[in-house]
This record gives C-alpha cells, structure tokens and sequence, in this order.
C-alpha cells in the first residue's frame, strides 16, 4: 500500500539559528489519524507547516507521491488542507461564505458554482445559517468550524489540524470529534489534550527538541510520556510545573 | 486630549472642499501605483491589519501629567514603518472608515481630511526621518516627524477653515495654535518611546533610513512650499486672507446675506495688534521649518559624497 | 464595539436594503453635496432633510434613536465652533454649521445602517477608487474588532496594576504593532494554503434593478423640487 506521506530525514533551522526540526522521519498511510504530542517548542507545528510547503527545509518530502518541490506547491497545497490554530488568522475574508469559496475561487471555479460548493460546505459543518455574516462575530468554536469548511472546501485528501480544541467548550469539543470521526480524509493532529486524542486518534507520535522521541498507540504514548493534564488522575512524583529531570 | 481634527461635512466652503477632493484623488492614485509596486497582493492584508493597529494603538494611554493622557495619532510611525505611499493609503483608509462608522469626519471633506493627515501629515511625518534617520540624530528625526505631522495636518485645517469662511477670532487661533503645538509635541515623543521599543523588537519593522533621493526632491522642495504657502496665508496678511477669500468667492456668502446688525464687528478684531503676533509666530514657525529641511538637505548630501 | 451595530443594522432586509450599493452611495453623495450647498439654511430646509432621512430610517426598520443618537457624534466638534461663531455674531453661520454637520453625519449614518460594509467598498471601487486602497480598507474592517480588542484588554491589564508609564506604553503599543504583524503573517499563509494566486478574489455580484435607478431618479427629483420651492 502507498503511503500518503513519506517523511525522511526533515531538518530545519530558523533564520535566527534556532534548530527546530533536527531529522524527522515519518510515515502516514491511508485512514490513519496521526496525533503529534509533544511540549511547546517542540516542533510539531513546524512540522505541520512543511507539509504543504509553506516552510521548505532540507530532507526528503513526498506527498502523495510527489517530491516536495516549488513546481508541485500548487497540486500539494490543494491535496493537504491545513487548519491553523488561530481561526481569525484564517477567516480573513469579510463573510464566511467568502472565506470558505476563497480556495474554490483560486482554482478558477466559476463565481456561481463556487458559491454553491461553498455553501455546501457550510452545510456539513453546521454553518450554513452564518454564511453572510462577518467572521468576528462568530464564536471561537463557530469560526473552527467555518475554518474546516473552508479547507474541505478544497477537497483535500490529507487534513492536517494545528490544535483544533484550543478554546472550545465541551459541547464544541464533542461537535468537532463528531465532525472529524465522519470525514474521509486521513488527519494529522497536534494537541494536549489527551482526551479528544483519545477519541479520534488511531496513532500518536511524540516530540521532543525537534525529534521523534517516540511512537505507538494514542494510549501507549500517553502513558510512555505521562502525558495526561489535570484532569485525570497522574502519577504521584510527576511534576506538574515543575521540569521533569 | 491631542485628539486629531477630522472636519466635518458642512464646515467648509464648496469651493475649498471641492478643490480638496479633485487634489487629493490623483494624490492617492499615486501612492496606491506605488504601494502595489512595493507590496504585492498577498502582504497588502500587513497594511489593512496596520490600519486596525493605529485603532487599537489609540487605546493606549500616554501619562501627560495632570491625569491627562495623550494617545498615538499614528501618521508619522506608518510613514516610518511602512514608507510614505503605503503611509498615505492606509491613512485613506482609516479616514473613510472613521467618516462612514464613526461618523469622525466628513464624507464631501474626506479629500479636505486625507490631503491634511493622509498626504500633507505622512510627508511632514516622514521628511525628516528620510533626511536625518541615519546617524545620531535619529531619535530627533523621529521626533521631529511626530511633531510636524501634527502640526502641518492641524495647520492645513485651520486655513482651510478659515478660508471658508469661519469666524476665527484671534484668542481662539493663537489659542490653537498652543494647543496643536502641545498636541504635535506629545506625538513626537510618543512616536519616539514606540519606535524605540520597535527598534528592541524587531529592527526589521522600521523602513531602512534611506539616503535622500532625487526622485523625492521635487516633494521635498513641494513640501517646503507647503509650509511656507500655509504659513504666508495664516500670517503676514491677516486682512487679506478674508479679502482674498471674498475675492476669489471662496468664502460662504452666507455671511453677507445675515440680518444680525453687528456684521461689521469681526472685521474690527483683525486689525488688533494680538492677531498679528499670533500670525508671525506661524510664519515663525514656517520659517524654521523651512531652515531646518534645508540644513537637512545639506548634511544628507554631505553624508553621501 | 460601535461599529459592530453597523453589522446588525446593515443586515436586514427593507427596499433600501435591498438597493444596489452604487445607487445609494450615489444617492449619499448627492444628498450631502446638496446640504453642502444649500446657502442659506432655513429652517424649512433643515426639516426637509431631516424628514427625508426620518422617511430612510423608518422604511428601513432601523431604530430612529439610534441613528439620530450616532450622528450626534458630530456635536462636539460642532458645538465648539458654532459657539465660536456665534459670540463673532454670526448666528446664522452657527446655526448653519449645525444643522449641515449634523444631517451630513444622519445621512452618512443612514447609508452605512442599510449597506453592509463589503458593499459599500464594492460600490467605492466601481465608482473609482484603486484597488490596493480597497483591499487595505476591507482587511482594516475584518481585523478593527481583533485588534482594537487586544488593545482594550491590555489597557485594562494596566490599569489594574495602576495604568502605563510612559515607556511601558510605548512598549504596549510596540506589542500591539507586533501581534499585527503577527496576525497578518498568519493570514499570509492560510492564504497560501488555500492556493493563493496572486489576486484576492470576490464573490459579488451586483444587479443594478429598476428600483435603483428609481431610488436615485426618485430623489434627485425630490431634492430639486425641494430647492425651486425654496427659491420661489
């Protein structure tokens, strides 16, 4: 079976020095859910960001076959859909329906026909009734789902979600597992919270100082690297501010 | 307190708003051709987001003294950080939102507004830092261009109210004239503490200090005459200015159409010895202005051989 | 935030609602190059005009206290120099100045309380206006609310531990000029992500209808009817 992404050996230093991918090698085949823990700093989102070019380091990318290269940007970015953390980063367009067509229109779709795609799309989040309204006035949880459509609008085949559960609350949290859990795409999903981990991931990669300290199961790497909040019952001696020696 | 004079519809004259407007379209023309050479498409959102920034930055209280605070007009710091023709457009956009959902300023005087704080105020604003930005006079440069955007953009508005025809008397315009040089003061050291505090930041923020170019020598010498003109009307010919004003039809005729029996006693006030005064300290100030360009202009060239 | 009341207003649905942008930002135009005009000013013409916009503001569902409460942002300003005015003895000329200033900002607040903003920039454009002047316009909207929200929360921060000195105020704004920066180079990218191709697209369409050239006809007619019974 082809992998959908093939990793190999990704470095990256930022133009201050700093190393924030020290050789990354990672793997996803089709109807996966790869969840990426991993302190703050550790390079995930950094890792999110090259896997549809938007940062280019040096290494060996492959999406969906194709290298990463200047040539392939336009068919990659249309075949990985990143979700950004900040929703406001990514609503940047006056009303939601013209957020969520911006991709469509980029293609070249025709006005009308975008327009209806665009509302489908709204549709399926549970959005539609927002469509003419103005991004700021949404909630934090509205406006990830507006988010998503607008980058299923551009019917990707690998989504990739840079802490899709900051800021929400519990009802949105569970609207979102629900929304996820029906979608085709594979997903690539960098968060902290172990419980929506839990619930849609099928495997989970932890980082750490730009590598990969480990990997295995949702669960497995969870306990590997104590790597439970507050909620749940931790280990005894464990730190919880405190750096772990 | 060192809030900006946006002029309100009704005020001026027809001639003087209409002459406004029809200057200040191929002014913004110009800067937009320049700014999308400078900026392409994808990064002209930095300059709608620096637009929001000038809103949120006036929220920022500046203690004065006193319990009063002074806050950023903002001018001269996009002229520093995004250079003069993105400077000039993001102000045109900050004045037609303020007129359209502030209701800050009129529609028909939006040419009057962005010709005083979006072209005369980036100008004012950014001649000194590109003159005098490279070397120890930095930090004046900066001041110096917080202070004179206020000051030309607050002195363009009083002439132009003037002309109109709006009774002045001279306690109210020398009045003013304190005022908007406390105000123009305030702004220059503002703009200092944030563009030091920019500077820490991220350097890369500030446009680089430029050597001066010949192809802005024309704007600087247009500059010149700017305050030079602006000083001449406000000052040495304190009659003259209503007497022309009538001369040309500028000013609103209404005045001669009024009942009230005391029409002849605003003529009377121009002729006081105070007026004067306060008319030669503006043209003071035009002067020294003036000297300073072109002392400006001397040490940039000397830099550069 | 005031201008989000704009949103609320400007989304319902009347026959002014319903107008092409670029008829009643004509009409706006209009109407205050006519009270700009209109020299002198007698009562008979502020009333004229302040029924004609009470007639837009009622047909068009909108709160009249309100509306007549936000063009009463002008008076300040106003007040001062029709103050001025007066004590020079031209009470005429102030009385003038307040009734222009304050219909011209009741006009402008009724237009923007039936256009929604992308519309009157789409109908800025058509009428001329450049491009990159539009776009910066349009992004300045969209992120007004976000960053003039972090600027409100950080003063509020301040003040809780006794309000800004004067460098820590520069500091504040330097950060707030930052966390744009920031933001927009978000936007940056989720444009790139979202394949960006070097022109933000639109999806307006506009349909000028016979209503609009009725609306703009309609009023013209009105406003020189109005100036020959005057004259009369």
């Amino acid at each position: 079976m082809e992998s959908l992404i093939e990793v190999r050996d990704l470095r990256f230093q930022f133009p201050d020095g700093t190393e924030a991918l020290r050789g990354i090698d990672f793997r996803m085949m089709r109807g996966e859910c790869v969840i990426l823990f991993g302190p703050n700093g550790s390079g995930k989102t950094t890792f999110a960001l090259h896997l549809n070019g938007l940062l280019r380091g040096k290494g060996d990318i492959r999406i969906c076959g194709m290298p990463m290269e200047t040539k392939n940007l336009a068919a990659i970015r249309r075949k990985v859909g990143l979700v950004f953390q900040d929703p406001d980063e990514q609503l940047f367009m006056p009303t939601v329906l013209e957020d969520v067509a911006f991709g469509l229109l980029n293609q070249g779709m025709p006005v009308e026909q975008a327009r209806k795609a665009a509302l489908r799309e709204l549709e399926l989040v549970g959005m539609a009734h927002a469509a003419a309204r103005a991004p700021y006035h949404l909630s934090c949880g509205e406006k990830r789902r507006v988010a998503l459509a607008g980058v299923l609008a551009m019917q990707p085949e690998i989504l990739v979600l840079d802490e899709p559960t900051t800021s929400l609350d519990p009802p949105a949290q569970r609207d979102l597992v629900d929304l996820l859990l029906e979608l085709p795409q594979v997903k690539i999903v960098t968060t902290h919270d172990g419980h929506f981990a839990r619930a849609i991931g099928t495997r989970a990669v932890f980082f750490r100082e730009g590598r990969v300290a480990g990997e295995g199961g949702v669960e497995e790497v969870l306990r590997r690297f104590n790597w439970e909040s507050y909620a749940t019952a931790r280990e005894p001696g464990a730190g919880g501010f405190a750096r772990r020696s | 307190m060192n809030r900006p004079m946006h002029i309100p519809d009704g005020f001026l004259s027809t001639p003087v708003w209409a002459a406004l407007d029809v200057v200040s379209v191929p002014a913004i023309g110009f800067a937009a051709r320049r700014a999308e050479g400078v900026w392409e498409e994808s990064r002209v959102p930095l300059l709608g987001v620096m637009g929001a920034f000038v809103f949120a930055a006036q929220m920022i209280n500046f203690p004065v003294g006193a319990g009063t605070s002074g806050h950023l007009v903002g001018s001269s710091l996009l002229a520093i950080t995004l250079g003069p023709a993105a400077a000039i457009i993001v102000m045109t956009a900050i004045l037609a939102l303020q007129a359209l959902i502030f209701q800050d300023g009129g529609l028909l005087a939006l040419g009057a507004n962005v010709f005083n704080m979006g072209v005369a105020g980036v100008f004012a604003g950014y001649l000194p830092y590109l003159l005098w930005s490279s070397g120890s006079w930095r930090r004046a440069s900066v001041f110096a261009g917080g202070l004179l955007s206020v000051m030309v953009a607050a002195s363009l508005t009083m002439v132009e109210l003037r002309i109109s025809g709006l009774p002045m008397p001279m306690a109210v315009a020398s009045v003013s004239s304190g005022l908007f040089l406390i105000s123009g003061l305030i702004e220059g050291a503002i703009t200092v503490a944030v563009v030091s505090s920019l500077e820490k930041m991220n350097p890369d923020w500030l446009q680089p200090a430029p050597e001066a170019r010949r192809s802005w020598g024309a704007l600087i010498i247009a500059a010149i005459l700017l305050a030079s003109v602006g000083a001449l009307f406000a000052s040495a010919l304190p009659d003259g200015l209503e007497k022309l004003a009538e001369t040309l039809g500028i000013a609103d005729r209404s005045r001669n159409l009024v009942e009230a029996p005391v029409a002849e006693y605003e003529l009377r006030w121009v002729d006081q010895p105070l007026m004067r005064k306060a008319a030669a300290g503006l043209l003071g100030l035009g002067m020294i202005y003036g000297i300073c360009l072109a002392v400006g202009r001397v040490l940039a060239r000397r830099r550069t051989v | 935030m005031r201008h989000t009341i704009l949103d609320r207003w400007s989304a319902g649905d009347s026959w002014l609602h319903r107008r092409d942008a670029r008829a009643k930002l004509g009409c706006l135009l209009l109407l205050l190059a006519w009270i700009g005009t209109t020299s002198p000013f007698p009562p008979e013409a502020a009333a004229g005009y302040g029924g004609l916009l009470l007639v837009a503001i009622a047909t068009a569902g909108l709160p009249v206290v309100g509306l007549f409460g936000r063009a009463a942002l002008v008076l300040p300003f106003t007040v001062t120099f029709a103050a001025i005015a007066l004590v020079s003895g031209e009470t005429n000329r102030a009385v003038a100045l307040l009734e222009k200033s304050y219909l011209s900002a009741l006009a402008i607040a009724t237009v923007a309380g039936v256009t929604p903003m992308p519309a009157i920039l789409n109908a800025a454009e058509a009428f001329g206006a450049p491009r990159i002047l539009i776009t910066v316009t349009q992004f300045l909207y969209r992120y007004l609310f976000v960053l003039v929200e972090k600027g409100h929360r950080m003063k509020l921060a301040a003040e809780c531990r006794g309000g800004f000195r004067w460098q820590a105020a520069g500091g504040a704004v330097a950060v707030l000029f930052g966390s744009g920066y920031q933001t927009a180079e978000g936007v940056h990218q989720a444009m790139l992500a979202r394949g960006f191709e070097g022109k933000v697209p639109s999806l307006r369409r506009t349909h000028w209808r016979a209503a609009d050239t009725m609306l703009v006809v309609g009023l013209s007619l009105a406003l020189i009817a109005g100036r020959l019974a005057w004259s009369l």
